[in-house]
């Protein structure tokens, strides 16, 4: 049965559960309830054990599902770019009018917290195959798109030029956002004209560069030469990239030198239909702007490191660190060094690293554990993913580090199960570490044992609070537990425990190797070193960007994000998550750190940066974040559980035209309460979007008590019409996917509010701006 | 071994204490729904906060642990101002009446259901009995109420309202004996302490019953020569069944001084209070003297008259009076669906037939009308703490209205143990009990957040959930979410 294999193959011990129901859910698509039995009869799990976790998660199923899952991403970045409707035209493009799986029972639609793919916003996934930047009249094509591509799946065999002088590489993105972006797409186009040119050219994979505003991006490198970046690649585009660079039948090699320049020319030329979708080079301005302010220290040798590739790792200075510490032997030594660089818990809270260390390192236990908490659950953020999959053997050294230096000998990777990709890198990280002896007993002889595996988070936004955390390692259902105890004192199993960000063990090998004065050289006062955020949103250039902390938030919208797009106002940045706050254009002058964040209200969380035009809706955004924290509250406390829903319930009513005068006021002393009577940080923070709006754009607040929405957002609350400004182009009535708008070429249309469904299709596409929404 | 100051009292406490172990070393009562002795704290319910004032931080006081040189307020206005806000919130999503809207209507406060089980369970005499001490007239209101209950009753959503009114008139007229002798044990001990009761209309005979019940010597003065005032004048009513309570009173130990007027000059020097039950001395108003006024609405004079006495009662044990009515919530009317998910768990579910059956019934028709009752009551109105606390902290259900408030629901139809989740505040307790004792299946949490509910694993009745822990869940829930279906509290 498989049951019992699956069982055998994991375990049998009541912490097993969720690896036990990944398992099943794996085999049987949802969890039936027979397996679960099964389950209960063969391990020491119970029945009321299995009932309580499988539903907590939001990864489980009890019911079966389609054939192909369709996740609709509502993180915050594809929230504002509208990932609402693009749900209801998943749904309606696949005829389901209730429930959410097809009559055919091949897909079943659901909208799942972040995908992480915030550049490419809207996003959806389908299965394991990402689509971005859709439209709702894109909807149909994509589905299409996934049902052909799926009959044609077949795995390819990649061969790596074996013989032969390579005369150069290709790197290509391989980032989740590049991956999303089409960059396997990319490279098998790359190997089919490698192929039909035989080329000896090296495909390298590298790990995310950042810009995920451009993906797929694809990088030229030919020895002495400028390496020559490409942006938003076509397949249909890399056949004449190749040529440019690497035309290679000897008969030809003169030509490529002389054609070089025309050829330059020609794949700029704006009059082509190809080349306005790439050709940055590196040199450009916007790039250099992108990258200029930027630091690496967490995401060092961003786009030229391979993932997977430990050697190159080595040779650029990888577990150089680790073996300075295994020289020293000195723990302490260690401990004061992350000290002097004042480095803080990345993962939200700013917990000053070293005090953490020096409480699991002076806690007694008969065994002490380290885990790495990759749970990053913000919707709008995705720098752990983008660290994980990209830089796998530097999280381990810094894990390995901090194991040395509190004494862990046993640890666990918490990493998202929506991050499949940073799952399969750090295991593939893993088994190299260990057959290199990083990783096992006795390290190199220095005395420090230490092994690690990974474990997959199931979807709780609360497991990012580390005693929840915990609590689901050990197969409960992850409710937080009052501190203290601090995991440092009673954590995994009883026993003192390490809980850091995947960004702090990051740029823990970077502090050793380049000593504490130069991390604190970087940042402000109180907050030192680097911060990596995710830039999303509203903004002409997103991506994973590495900046010192201190740096305003203007500097990060000007002049690394290029301002915001379209033309549109900058209206407020969201930062911190569902835990951060709305910081309005006016304050933008804030520096990021982590004290004066606060002070205004916000947080810095776990980096976050989604950036807001006039276009967006402030009561909207709190009503957003709230609906995600309320979702994800685990419903132990009182305040959390029952406070933030009453909180849900006064937010819908203004966002839908049922304000009442005097909400406001009912509001923020129930946000005080939640805030300030919750048991964990989730509660504690959830107020806090709600609070800063209210704070900064309280008459928005107020406008929609009286009914109007002044952004145009709230579709309840709202009705589009055409002004007389229309030029009569049909633009709007293209686009329209109700075919609510009508009107002869030239003359000024007219859209029907009964059929309209508020989707701001016409609106965007409007070039005279003639489109009104009140 | 920390030494910690709970409201400045010195605690000395055995180290990995709680604040509260440490309260109570020094009595200091802190109030509490999740915790349960001999369980490691949940800290769910967030009710035991307490002030650090070091901090200013508020701790729950369950999980806490005491430190060396703490110092903890347990009763500042910001705590009870925090415990409000607990309270107010567990009450915005609780789904149960404390009282059934029956008996919140009557004036007199009989409490309807109880009497209507006991009379389902051939317990005559006692729900006689209830008739008689909540309403001291029930034959007589059996004929003059306009029994203002019936239109309450949540029945009539269904069908039609349990007779109610003849109900009570029929057990009182059948079970004379019922007044004494049934249930002395509800009358107190006679005090030293006499009292007099002024005119003896319904108001006036309702206070001086009261009275007796509360352990007075009590004597009813009236100038008329027949006690009973203005229900003398009741045209439908037999004065043989007014004469028989009366008498029945007057078995009970209450005097009578009819046919005289009286000295307020020797009531005032041989009692110890006086009720002026719908009469008063021209501008005479005694300082330490109760006022009960008569109403035409008799049921009305009734309520009049316990709430003097009431009032009396206190004033003479020095008590301060008690204007504050118990906590009552309250779910408002049902919807359709619901009221049938509580028909199914009626007692006894065949319908009486169109004719509503008269007084002087049978035993079992009596019986089958009864049996109607759909229990609206909660079965805890005593032991649940969150009605205490609520009353305690002076809570209002209404402070965080609900936008929709949530289903009432019933499990467990024909099991010893009902289960109402709506009454459930998702504390746990009965989670970690029916783990503690090993059942198979037990209870568990499903769902996450404010979808949290508790339930059977597997969809399997409740009965097969609590095999052996089910009296020990149903006494640690600290609401009337867990109950033994059949068992009365009071």
């Amino acid at each position: 049965m498989e049951v019992d294999r699956i069982v055998g193959e994991i375990g049998r011990d009541a912490a097993s559960v969720i690896p036990i129901l990944q398992g099943l859910q794996k085999q049987f698509k949802h969890l039936p309830e027979a397996a679960l039995r099964r389950v209960c009869e063969i391990s020491d799990i119970t029945p009321a054990q299995i009932e309580g976790v499988s539903s907590f998660f939001s990864q489980f199923r009890r019911t079966p599902v389609g054939k192909h899952m369709i996740s609709v991403c509502d993180g915050t970045a594809c929230h504002v770019k509208g990932s609402e409707t693009i749900h209801a035209a998943v749904l309606t493009a696949l005829g389901i009018d209730g429930g959410d799986t097809d009559a055919d029972g091949l897909f079943t639609v659901q909208k799942v917290a972040c995908l992480g793919c915030c550049t490419l916003a809207p996003a959806v996934q389908i299965d394991s195959v990402t689509y971005g930047h859709l439209r709702t009249d894109t909807v149909s094509n994509m589905i299409a798109d996934f049902l052909e591509n799926d009959a044609n799946r077949t795995p390819r065999h990649f061969e790596k030029s074996e013989d032969g002088i390579s005369m150069g590489e290709v790197r290509i993105g391989l980032g989740s956002c590049c991956v999303a972006g089409g960059s396997a797409k990319i490279r098998d186009a790359l190997e089919d004209s490698l192929a039909a040119l035989k080329c000896k050219v090296d495909i390298k994979p590298v790990g995310c560069v950042g810009m995920c505003h451009r993906t797929p991006l694809l990088e030229v490198v030919i020895p002495g030469e400028e390496p020559v970046l490409y942006a938003k690649v076509r397949p249909e585009d890399i056949p004449e990239i190749i040529e440019r660079h690497f035309w290679s039948d000897s008969s030809f090699i003169k030509i490529r030198t002389a054609a070089e320049s025309w050829l330059k020319k020609l794949y700029t030329d704006d009059a082509r239909n190809v080349p306005e979708r790439y050709e940055i080079d590196v040199r450009d301005k916007l790039v250099a702007d992108f990258l200029g302010r930027q630091q690496r220290i967490a995401t060092e040798h961003s786009g030229v490191l391979n993932p997977s590739d430990m050697d190159e790792y080595k040779l650029l200075g990888g577990f150089k660190a680790l073996k300075t510490v295994f020289f020293k032997n000195d723990s302490d030594w260690l401990i004061s060094e992350i000290e002097r660089s004042g480095l803080r818990g990345r993962g939200g809270g700013g917990f000053p690293t070293a005090k953490k260390w020096t409480a699991v390192r002076k806690a007694v236990g008969e065994k002490k554990y380290i885990i790495l908490n990759g749970d990053e659950g913000d919707p709008g953020a995705f720098m752990d993913r983008m660290i994980l999959e990209s830089y796998p053997y530097r999280v381990i050294e810094g894990m390995i580090i901090a194991a040395c230096a509190v004494g862990a000998t046993e640890g666990v990777l918490y990493i998202r199960a929506e991050y499949p990709l940073a799952v399969k890198r750090m295991r593939q990280a893993l088994i190299d570490c260990e057959a290199d002896g990083l990783l096992g007993d006795n390290i190199f002889g220095s005395g420090h044992s230490l092994t690690l595996r990974v474990f997959e988070g199931a979807g709780a936004f609360v497991c990012g609070e580390e005693s929840a955390l915990v609590a689901s390692l050990e197969g409960r259902r992850g409710m937080p537990h009052y501190r203290p105890p601090f995991p440092a004192e009673q954590g995994l199993h009883g026993c003192p425990t390490l809980v850091n960000n995947a960004e702090t063990y990051a740029v823990v090998p970077w502090i050793i190797r380049n000593g504490a004065e130069a991390f604190s050289k970087l940042g402000t006062e109180h907050s030192k070193g680097t911060k990596v955020f995710s830039l999303a949103g509203k903004i002409e250039r997103g991506g994973l960007i590495e900046v010192p902390m201190g740096i305003t938030i203007n500097e990060v919208v000007e002049q690394i994000g290029g301002g915001v797009a379209n033309g549109r106002t900058f209206k407020a940045v969201q930062i911190g998550g569902p835990s951060g706050g709305c910081i309005p254009a006016s304050l933008g002058d804030t520096p990021v750190d982590f004290e004066a964040l606060k002070d205004i209200g916000a947080m810095m969380g776990s980096g976050g940066f989604v950036v807001l035009d006039d276009h967006d809706c402030m009561v909207e955004m709190a009503h957003y974040f709230l609906s995600f924290t309320q979702s994800e509250s685990c419903g132990k406390c009182t305040p959390c559980r029952v406070g933030t829903k009453r909180m849900l319930e006064i937010l819908t009513r203004l966002c839908t035209g049922g304000g009442k005068p005097g909400d406001i006021e009912k509001l923020e002393p129930l946000a005080h309460t939640v805030k300030a009577q919750s048991l964990c940080g989730l509660g504690k923070t959830a107020p806090n979007p709600v609070l800063t709006t209210i704070k900064y754009f309280r008459e928005e607040f107020e406008a929609h008590i009286a009914g109007r929405c002044p952004a145009g957002k709230c579709r309840k609350i709202i009705t589009y019409s055409i002004s007389d400004d229309c030029i009569g182009c049909t633009k709007c009535a293209v686009e329209c996917p109700v075919n609510a708008i009508s009107g002869e070429p030239y003359a000024v249309f007219e859209i029907d509010p009964d059929l309209c469904i508020r989707c701001d299709n016409c609106r965007q596409v409007c070039p005279v701006d003639a489109v009104e929404v009140r | 071994m920390p030494d910690l100051k709970i409201n400045g009292l010195p605690a000395h406490v055995e180290s990995g204490a709680s604040v509260l172990e440490a309260a109570e070393m020094v009595f200091v009562e802190i109030p509490t729904l999740c915790h349960l002795k001999g369980m490691k704290p949940d800290t769910s319910c967030m009710l035991c906060v307490v002030k650090d004032t070091a901090s200013g931080q508020l701790i729950p006081a369950c999980s806490a642990r005491a430190v060396d040189g703490m110092e903890i307020d347990t009763n500042c206005a910001e705590v009870q101002s925090a415990r409000r806000d607990i309270l107010n919130l567990l009450l915005s999503e609780h789904v149960g009446d404390c009282e059934a809207p029956c008996t919140r209507i009557c004036p007199a406060h009989l409490d309807i259901p109880l009497m209507l089980r006991e009379i389902v369970r051939g317990n005559m005499e006692s729900a006689a009995w209830i008739a008689r001490r909540d309403l001291t007239l029930p034959a007589t209101l059996g004929y003059i109420c306009p029994a203002p209950c019936e239109t309450g009753c949540r029945r009539g959503q269904v069908d039609k309202a349990i007779t109610i009114r003849d109900l009570h008139r029929s057990m009182a007229e059948n079970h004379e004996g019922s007044v004494l002798g049934f249930n002395d044990t509800e009358i107190r001990g006679l005090t030293p302490k006499v009292v007099a009761v002024i005119g003896s209309g319904a108001a006036g005979l309702a206070c001086a019953w009261r009275l007796r019940l509360l352990g007075y010597g009590c004597t009813v003065f009236d100038e008329k020569p027949q006690a009973g005032g203005a229900l003398r004048e009741e045209s439908v009513l037999p004065m043989d069944v007014l004469d028989a309570e009366v008498e029945s009173l007057r078995e009970a130990g209450i005097a009578f001084e009819l046919g005289h007027a009286v000295s307020l000059h020797t009531v005032a020097e041989k009692y110890n209070g006086v009720v002026f039950a719908g009469t008063e001395f021209a501008g005479a108003h005694f300082a330490d003297a109760f006022y009960a006024e008569e109403h035409k609405l008799a049921v009305k004079a009734v309520a009049n008259g316990k709430a003097a006495a009431v009032a009396l009662d206190r004033f003479l044990k020095g008590e301060k009076p008690n204007v504050a009515k118990p906590f009552d919530s309250k779910i408002g009317k049902l919807r359709e669906s619901e009221v049938q998910e509580l028909v199914k768990n009626c007692a006894a579910v065949e319908q009486t037939g169109k004719s509503a059956p008269h007084v002087g019934q049978t035993f079992q028709s009596a019986q089958s009308e009864a049996g109607k009752c759909l229990h609206c009551d909660c079965r805890k109105p005593v032991g649940c703490k969150l009605r205490k606390y609520a009353e305690q902290y002076g809570a209002d259900q209404r402070e965080f209205p609900a936008d929709e408030r949530g289903h009432v629901q019933l499990i467990g139809h024909s099991e010893a143990v009902v289960f109402e989740p709506g009454k459930c505040i998702k504390c746990g307790l009965c989670v970690k009990i029916t783990k503690r004792a090993g059942e198979a299946l037990g209870l568990a949490f499903v769902g996450r957040g404010f979808n949290t509910q508790v339930q059977v694993p597997f969809g399997e009745s409740l009965q097969n959930g609590l095999r052996e822990a089910a009296k020990d869940c149903v006494e640690a829930c600290p609401t009337g979410a867990l109950a033994f279906r059949n068992e009365e509290e009071r």
